[in-house]
């Protein structure tokens, strides 16, 4: 037996060990968990275009749109030479720029107490928008409110060490915004049919928290700063 | 290379992964939850399914029992990977199980029906089987095994030999190697 056919042997036994250890649910485990609306929100547009083949055919676009991202990295670069508060918000998050999204994690200070979350929600919302649906549990929360015609706001706030949000910026204007005193950045859609994010993290609360909504910008700012602890 | 893109812009791939994604995500979820919170556990299983797209021409040449249990050992080290990046995976870096593995008891009821070499495999110290997943499986090189391991190279190398040393010794024990 060559070494190549071991190794490939090996790798069999490695994915059939796999398959025993995951394949069939613990006692007590839940057997099919679904998929929260938030990952089927973050993963809608890998499923749109798994291959980046549409992105390929729109090459150029996505090329604009990276120069926009990078132009307003560079903005942020002068930020942090004179604001303090600033480099704090870049000591406390990770943004990795992927071709097709963006991924922001929050790092908290290693030696910090992950209390719980608390109960968090905007007190300010457009007119016609209702809650629709709450997902909590200590460390994570996740309010969707909607209209009767069919435009939903994802309100969604962590403390959880290493938490991550995922925003799209194929089609995204990137800028930073301040929100109540805490450092914010703004995600707006530019091509119609894509939603506009916005993310800001509270450092004295520990606290990450991401709106995403077809809103235009002054609105999402006005939900954001209305955010506070029931 | 020119022929993984012409593969990638056949649309009937991109029908076969959303299919792929359905029938797993599940599965994915369940797994990743054994190791994270659901928070933590949902960002392991959409980092998982973003490295099954980059590979999906790749796993197109293997049965769908293969590509789910790849998307299994995917969705495995992307937790580790996360538990390390929090710093919940110290002291556990040789003899002591996994948070979400398997106890010895459970871990040979589910090798039960398997061959020694499962058993072999789900007995051995973590880091071993992390290293040879990364290195036979998600075909990792040495360098990204290190990086994604905060290992060096040659302690790498040094598990990746003495993994693959027992399970060599077990298949010829087994007889299944002369």
């Amino acid at each position: 037996m060559t070494e190549q056919e071991l190794d490939l042997r090996l790798r069999s036994a490695l994915l059939q060990t796999a398959r025993a250890e995951y394949a069939r649910p613990l006692p007590g485990e839940e057997a099919s968990p679904a998929a929260s609306p938030a990952l089927r929100r973050r993963l809608r547009p890998l499923l749109a275009d798994p291959f980046g083949r549409r992105r390929r055919l729109h090459l150029r676009a996505a090329r604009s749109a990276a120069a926009v991202f990078l132009a307003a990295v560079l903005t942020a670069g002068a930020v942090l030479a004179v604001s303090p508060e600033a480099r704090a918000w870049v000591r406390s998050i990770f943004v990795e720029v992927l071709a097709e999204y963006s991924t922001i994690r929050f790092v908290r200070d290693p030696g910090g107490q992950t209390g719980e979350l608390g109960t968090w929600a905007p007190a300010w919302l457009p007119e016609g928008y209702a809650l629709l649906d709450a997902q909590t549990d200590p460390y994570h929360s996740l309010l969707t409110y909607g209209t009767a015609q069919g435009s939903q706001i994802y309100f969604e706030c962590t403390n959880s060490p290493g938490a991550a949000f995922h925003v799209d910026n194929e089609h995204h204007e990137a800028m930073d915004v301040p929100i109540n005193g805490c450092s914010g950045y703004l995600l707006q859609a530019v091509v119609p049919g894509h939603h506009s994010s916005l993310i800001w993290y509270d450092q004295a609360s520990g606290t990450a928290f991401s709106l995403l909504a077809e809103l235009p910008p002054e609105d999402l700012i006005r939900i954001a700063e209305s955010v506070a602890p029931r | 290379m020119l022929i993984c893109l012409a593969l990638l812009d056949d649309p009937s791939l991109e029908e076969e992964f959303r299919r792929f994604y359905q029938q797993t995500v599940s599965l994915a979820l369940r797994t990743a939850r054994r190791y994270l919170d659901r928070s933590l556990a949902e960002d392991a299983v959409q980092e998982s399914f973003v490295a099954a797209a980059r590979h999906f021409s790749m796993l197109m040449d293997r049965t769908e029992e293969q590509r789910r249990c790849y998307l299994l050992v995917t969705v495995r080290n992307r937790s580790i990977d996360l538990l390390r990046r929090e710093g919940r995976y110290t002291g556990l870096e040789e003899d002591e199980p996994l948070p979400g593995g398997l106890s010895g008891e459970q871990a040979v009821q589910a090798a039960a029906g398997y061959d020694e070499l499962v058993r072999v495999i789900l007995s051995m110290p973590p880091t071993y089987r992390e290293v040879l997943e990364r290195r036979l499986v998600l075909e990792q090189s040495p360098e990204e095994t290190a990086a994604a391991m905060r290992l060096t190279q040659a302690a790498v190398n040094a598990r990746f030999s003495r993994g693959r040393k027992l399970l060599r010794e077990t298949l010829l024990k087994e007889g299944i190697i002369p």
